[in-house]
């Protein structure tokens, strides 16, 4: 094991220096950090390393160390444990990790030799035996997902840190061995488009972070440099672009799209920090500024590093001012962004897993929106109390996971009646059966506004008659989507064009038109309708429980009709009746477990303590960790409809509106990734200002999200007033021209030929 | 020694795999186990085309027989049922520094617990090298190598499943067909890839005129 120098983290002066010395955005998030680090150090323990290794502070060092034994106390019971037996890899690669930061504290001189060498020795044997092994169980080379890569990685750094330097062992350097020469392969074998078809999740989670170290280990261990950007063998695929395929699947407002079982979510930091500082592009340190929230605290490869890694590798430079989202892959899809971000439409064909997919789910030309930073569009799974809509006869999957028990899961909500794509005659169980491809010619001109995708493979598959299905997305004027369906088939079939919606539904003087909680209006009006054909029809549904996120229930709807040949043409306009946020800051906070609002208003206004409500107490202040926090002050109001914009991420919250309460409910489930929008009651509007007093629980360690976890109060508090929305007044195609007006006076004339058949 | 250095000894000096063969500890067997599957060391005296071997490849598959036949009897997939109070029994304890306790739903024996932080990690290194140093075997010792190798192919393990039928990949006996064809249908897919790559193996070696440029199976998807 090398002493002189942290891995991966060899320039520590030139750290120091820009964490500690300098003012900036990266400064002022390690502070953050430190803070946190130092109030509870045993609960925000994955920080503590590098915290350590950035202050060499006694105290901070002292702390770091702790964890470390921690950890080894934990290796010997953790051996009984189902997940370390049957998901190996998810202990691998934080095991491989605590070693890197046991590596970093021994260049600090930690610890005594003697504790040194039998916490090396420890962390060799345990890897051998239980990762090790893990590794040699994943067939070579057809395996090539998250979890060879984090085997094949945590072998290699293990082997590295205790298989080269001082006293280097021959385990571990077998480890080493078996870890490097796998790897290449593993980065090479990987999509070209960068997406692994695991979801969202694991591109985010575990994919996209363990690149940065795999590059960094291979990096160093091989001489050479410029290795994200190089075409491995035996695919050509270059690791960068994973890291690049996580940027692209960022939406505005910064949740994920919602790709697999695991729905919307928010995105991870370090590997675009990692992107930004090695290839310079735009989208990375944009997205790392704008996009993504600097609490949010998750395990990436299993483990709750994220924001060191971030920090780690940022740019001290700023972010640049603005960034075009728009983006495609032939093999995968794209996103339409109008210039102001606040229209995005996404169409997505990527391949789906064959039989039961899983996490690739069937989305033949799927249609997503999102409108001001809000999702518009339903995707996911149920709760685990949620009514099981999507479920098929044949979608379960026993799962051979746990001692004592075989689970078994349904996995139907992965198939393409969960989806907003085309149905033929109902088929919600749609899928792929075979290997064989699943789209055919695709069009894809993000910067003309434009994707469309044929893909008549995946129905043909199930459907054998059908000759032609084909989709078209195209963003307008920065104003408006058109969707464009064709189906083609030798018989005659049902086809339904199917939207699954966020709630709720809003009358519309034609087509079909939601609201979400946050004022955000999506209006559908299809063009083609012809009449009179037999099973023509909207049809509308309320799905309880589907998906979990955001909202516990969506709104499905199906424009219908029968035929061999069947074309719809919809527009699809987004509208938001409420403005942007005022901040509201300087709130006076006090931290009070339990209490109700009387037993602590005193207290509270008496409080010398001011916080913006960006992120928990103890991270921007410095304050005690403390689970509950009340905030107050006194808020002006304008005599018209305001809104009052919560935090994200709030824990138990209630509000108090001049001392009356407001039932949050409607947000308990959407809170957590959507800002709350809660409308100021008509009887306190016309007061000059009206007493504000919110009180949420925030986390007090990393671990409690519960494994999938927090983002810790984020935001701070906006107010908001009512506006008039734009809305679509008038849509109408004939002879090939499309005419859309607005409410607001906007009117579109645009020549739009129809797809070819 | 500990089993750290008896592994680090096993892996360094293979004269050292048949005592780790016999020692009472699970862990210094897994390590004699790998130890077996790997290439002997070039031998410096000789130049880089000899190799010396001090134990020989049939030799290092008696000992594997020897190393399988000490894990028949272990209660290898006969545990306890674990709680975790405070933590958790799946994935979430892999991100939690944490002091944990474990607790089993009733009384178990040391050999007990030491199987289950065993389940098959010995059985797959054995059958792993079986199948790398089964074809330099020949005769009784080759068939006595399949034959054992096919005990396997119903373990509880998944681990150890994949593990054989990969062994018999390597093994190359036709006789084999018929048992990795049902293996293609087990649940688990890295049992079932290791199956299909076994039988391309095994079939494109008994038609050598057409054999193709992946015969060894070790081709892409």
């Amino acid at each position: 094991m090398r002493r002189d120098k942290p891995l991966f983290l060899e320039d520590t002066d030139a750290l120091r220096r820009d964490l500690l010395e300098t003012d900036g955005r990266r400064a002022s998030l390690f502070a953050m950090l430190l803070r946190s680090v130092r109030a509870a150090p045993e609960n925000f323990a994955w920080h503590a390393p590098f915290a350590a290794l950035v202050t060499r502070d006694p105290a901070d060092i002292d702390a770091a160390r702790r964890m470390v034994r921690i950890y080894m106390e934990k290796l010997e019971p953790m051996s009984f444990c189902s997940g370390l037996q049957f998901h190996f890899w998810c202990f691998a690669f934080p095991h491989a990790k605590m070693a890197l930061a046991f590596q970093w504290l021994c260049t600090l001189g930690a610890f005594e030799p003697d504790e040194e060498e039998r916490i090396r020795r420890r962390f060799v044997e345990y890897h051998f035996i239980n990762f090790f092994y893990g590794l040699r169980t994943k067939p070579d080379p057809e395996c090539v997902d998250n979890q060879v890569l984090s085997l094949a990685l945590s072998a290699a750094l293990v082997g590295v840190l205790f298989g080269e330097g001082e006293a280097p062992g021959e385990t571990a350097r077998l480890m080493r061995d078996e870890g490097l020469a796998r790897l290449p392969g593993l980065l090479g074998a990987m999509d070209p488009s960068g997406y692994s078809g695991e979801g969202s999740s694991y591109m985010d989670c575990v994919n996209g972070p363990a690149i940065p170290l795999a590059i960094e280990l291979l990096e160093r261990t091989g001489g050479e440099t410029g290795l994200l950007d190089r075409p491995f063998p035996p695919g050509g695929a270059r690791p960068g672009d994973v890291l690049r395929m996580v940027a692209r699947s960022f939406m505005p407002g910064g949740l994920l799209l919602p790709w697999d079982n695991y729905g919307y979510q928010f995105g991870v930091r370090s590997t675009l920090a990692y992107g930004a500082k090695k290839t310079g592009e735009p989208l990375f340190a944009w997205l790392l500024e704008n996009a993504c929230i600097p609490t949010y605290d998750i395990g990436i490869g299993w483990a709750y590093d994220d924001l060191p890694w971030m920090l780690a590798w940022m740019p001290t430079e700023p972010a640049p001012a603005d960034c075009p989202l728009a983006w495609s892959h032939d093999r995968l899809g794209g996103a339409l962004v109008s210039r102001d971000r606040l229209r995005y439409g996404a169409l997505l064909w990527d391949d789906s897993t064959p039989r039961i997919p899983t996490r690739a789910h069937v989305n033949p030309a799927m249609v997503l929106f999102n409108g001001y930073g809000v999702p518009l569009s339903a995707d996911g799974s149920p709760g685990p109390t949620g009514v099981p809509r999507f479920q098929f006869d044949d979608t379960w999957r026993t799962l051979h996971h746990f001692i004592g028990t075989t689970p078994a899961s349904n996995y139907g909500d992965g198939c393409a009646g969960a989806h907003s794509v085309l149905l033929v005659d109902g088929k919600e169980s749609m899928r792929a059966w075979s290997d064989g491809p699943q789209h055919g010619p695709v069009d894809c001109r993000p910067d003309d506004g434009i994707l469309s995708a044929d893909v008549t493979p995946i129905y043909r598959e199930n459907v054998p008659d059908v000759r032609a299905v084909a989709r078209k997305l195209q963003l307008h004027g920065d104003c408006f989507f058109t969707l464009e369906d064709l189906f083609v088939a030798e018989d005659s079939h049902r086809v339904a064009s199917r939207f699954l919606l966020r709630p709720e539904w809003e009358e519309a003087p034609f087509g079909v038109r939601i609201r979400t909680p946050e004022g955000v209006i999506l209006h559908l009006a299809e063009l083609l309708e012809t009449g009179g054909l037999p099973g023509q029809g909207v049809h509308r549904e309320t799905v309880e429980g589907h998906p979990a996120w955001p909202d516990g229930q969506s709104r499905l709807v199906d424009f219908v009709s029968e035929g061999t040949r069947i074309r719809r043409l919809f527009v699809a306009h987004l509208a938001c009746d409420v403005s942007e946020a005022i901040p509201v800051t300087g709130f006076q906070a006090l931290a009070e477990d339990g209490a109700d609002l009387p037993a602590v208003r005193t207290a509270l206004f008496e409080s010398p303590v001011r916080l913006d409500l960006s992120c928990p107490a103890h991270m921007e202040a410095g304050l005690p960790v403390r689970p509950t926090w009340w905030y107050g002050r006194r808020v002006a109001m304008a005599g018209r409809p305001a809104y009052l914009e919560l935090p994200l991420g709030l824990a138990r919250p209630a509000l108090f509106l001049d001392g009356v309460p407001v039932d949050l409910e409607p947000w308990a489930i959407s809170g957590r990734l959507v800002r709350p929008l809660v409308p100021i009651p008509e009887r306190l509007r016309d007061r000059a200002d009206i007493e504000v007093v919110l009180r949420t629980d925030v986390p007090t360690s990393h671990y409690d999200g519960d494994g999938d976890g927090t983002i810790g109060l984020y935001g701070g508090v906006g107010l908001r007033w009512a506006q008039v929305p734009d809305r679509m007044a008038r849509a109408e195609w004939r002879d090939g021209i499309l005419a859309v007006d607005t409410t607001g006076g906007q009117s579109f004339r645009i020549p739009y030929p129809l797809m070819e058949a | 020694m500990d089993a750290y250095d008896w592994i680090e000894r096993v892996l360094r000096d293979p004269s050292a795999i048949p005592e780790a063969a016999e020692h009472p500890d699970w862990r210094v067997r897994y390590g004699a186990a790998v130890a077996c599957g790997r290439a002997p060391a070039p031998d410096p005296a000789h130049g880089p085309s000899r190799e010396t071997d001090p134990v020989g490849a049939e030799a290092r598959v008696r000992t594997l027989f020897r190393i399988l036949d000490r894990e028949e009897g272990r209660p290898l997939y006969d545990q306890p049922r674990a709680r975790y109070p405070g933590s958790h029994d799946d994935t979430r304890m892999a991100e939690q520094i944490r002091a944990v306790r474990v607790e089993f739903d009733r009384e178990a024996t040391e050999e007990e617990m030491e199987a289950w932080k065993c389940r098959g990690r010995v059985r797959q290194a054995a059958l792993f090298a079986l199948g790398d140093l089964g074809p330099a075997a020949s005769g009784d010792l080759l068939a006595e190598a399949q034959r054992r190798i096919l005990g396997f192919l119903d373990e509880t393990d998944a681990a150890v499943r994949m593990a054989a039928a990969r062994a018999l990949g390597r093994l190359g006996d036709p006789d084999s067909l018929r048992v990795l064809e049902r293996l293609q249908d087990d649940p688990e897919w890295c049992t079932r890839t290791e199956a299909r790559k076994a039988l391309v193996r095994i079939r494109s070696a008994s038609r050598p005129a057409s054999r193709p440029a992946n015969a060894d199976g070790e081709g892409g998807p």
